[in-house]
């Protein structure tokens, strides 16, 4: 049995995580093609997929329109063209969209605002590549893949709260120039890490501390995006033809996950990583 | 439960991709293309970050999968005798084990939250789809959707997925 939490940490009396229990505010998974596919396929994946996301709650279809914007030295930026470019399924529950995904020529994304477990992101895109992976994998090569987190803290009452509640002013992956205790300020990173080869890493920790206007007034707030994509560097290699498999693919989301959560926990005290049971 | 949209800038709302940022994409042209969804395009409200000094907005919404999850982890705190008729208190790996359920199961449905008389965590649907599923141990469920003729007893759980019947019957109701 586990201990009960007797005591609440001292950060839990100025800020919550997003969701009492867990932070993440959203929650995205991409798989990027080497090169556009034509409508024809997307309306192929469009097909593929369609029953398992109308199953999934997933029932509102639209088409997703592609603005051109021209944009030359000295100029603002004009819009030239708008086309169709691609389907979204989604889901709408009180005006917000918890759930959508996306098929596009470039990308398929799913992404959530209603994250409860790993498993049960996984789950759903399994049933999503189950169809759509072997079409892509007759059509075109896997050009990167990425998984990407937001988390959220929110202070619980007004005023210039202490940030240094929730984030780690010794980790290294915080700009410790930039950090104040009650100021806002962000510290935005990203570098690549070579995996194979054939591929590399980009990663993103994008660390803010701001005030956010809402229905409860004013009020200080931490988000941090976490973000992890491998970048295929040869789209003939055998790594881009491993991940055209749905196990390959998903074994490397479970890996960008693990990663994630320890990117995460990278930033956080420990305080705020007991908040959101991410371990001391 | 409250629901917190987008924040700040760095957020990219579902359906904007920047083609440009893609490593194919970046051959020195004037021409970016952002994508957008016909109607709803969360994130569109949002100003900017903090250092612009412009103010950022956020949104609130209940979505009952995040209450139930939050309910669920709530369970956590209770002590036995909750019930005043001398129920065991829940177990902490168990009620885990069911936040785990409970993500699968909202993949199709969201079903309500609570406990049996054993401190078992128990999920419950009252829609067109009637029965529930309760979490006996970390590792084994039962599942009882009577209209269906739908029953398993102590079913092993791996905490990766549901059964497969109680699935098919999940898809067929969705």
């Amino acid at each position: 049995m586990s201990p009960v939490q007797s005591s609440a940490p001292g950060a839990a009396t100025f800020w919550t995580p997003l969701h009492g229990s867990h932070a993440i505010q959203v929650a995205a998974a991409t798989l990027t093609f080497a090169e556009p596919i034509t409508s024809f396929i997307v309306a192929r994946i469009s097909d593929a997929v369609r029953a398992h996301a109308k199953q999934a709650g997933l029932v509102k279809e639209e088409t997703v329109k592609v603005t051109a914007f021209e944009v030359a030295a000295g100029q603002a930026p004009k819009a030239v063209n708008v086309s169709d470019h691609g389907m979204k399924f989604s889901e709408v529950v009180g005006g917000v969209i918890p759930r959508a995904l996306v098929i596009t020529p470039e990308a398929i994304r799913f992404e959530t605002q209603s994250y409860t477990r790993w498993v049960a992101f996984q789950s759903f895109l399994m049933s999503i590549m189950d169809g759509a992976l072997p079409i892509i994998a007759n059509s075109v090569a896997i050009g990167q893949i990425s998984l990407e987190y937001i988390d959220m803290f929110i202070a619980l009452v007004p005023g210039d709260q202490d940030a240094g509640m929730i984030l780690d002013r010794r980790s290294d992956s915080i700009a410790t120039k930039a950090f104040r205790r009650r100021d806002p300020w962000h510290s935005h990173s990203g570098w690549f890490e070579r995996i194979t080869p054939e591929s590399r890493r980009l990663i993103n920790v994008d660390v803010n501390v701001l005030d956010a206007n809402g229905p409860d007034g004013e009020r200080r707030a931490v988000t941090i995006r976490t973000l992890e994509t491998e970048q295929i560097l040869q789209p003939m290699s055998q790594r881009a033809k491993d991940l055209s498999e749905v196990p390959a693919l998903l074994a490397l989301f479970d890996e960008l996950h693990d990663e994630l959560k320890i990117r995460l926990r990278d930033v956080l005290t420990r305080d705020a990583r007991s908040m959101i049971s991410l371990g001391t | 439960m409250e629901q917190y949209a987008t924040l700040d800038a760095t957020y990219v709302p579902p359906a904007i991709i920047l083609v440009a940022d893609e490593p194919y994409g970046w051959k020195n042209t004037v021409t970016r293309y952002i994508l957008q969804a016909v109607e709803e395009a969360p994130g569109t409200h949002v100003k900017g970050s903090s250092s612009k000094g412009e103010g950022a907005f956020y949104e609130r919404s209940s979505l009952p999968v995040l209450t139930a999850l939050k309910r669920l982890r709530a369970f956590k705190g209770w002590e036995r005798n909750w019930d005043a008729e001398g129920a065991p208190a829940p177990d902490g790996d168990t009620l885990e084990a069911a936040t785990k359920v409970l993500g699968l199961l909202a993949v199709y449905a969201v079903p309500q939250v609570g406990l049996d008389s054993e401190g078992r965590p128990m999920l419950t649907f009252d829609g067109d789809l009637r029965g529930e599923v309760t979490v006996t141990t970390p590792q084994t469920l039962d599942y009882f959707f009577e209209d269906a003729d739908l029953f398993g007893y102590e079913t092993p759980f791996d905490g990766l997925a549901l059964p497969g019947d109680l699935i098919a019957l999940l898809r067929q109701s969705a």
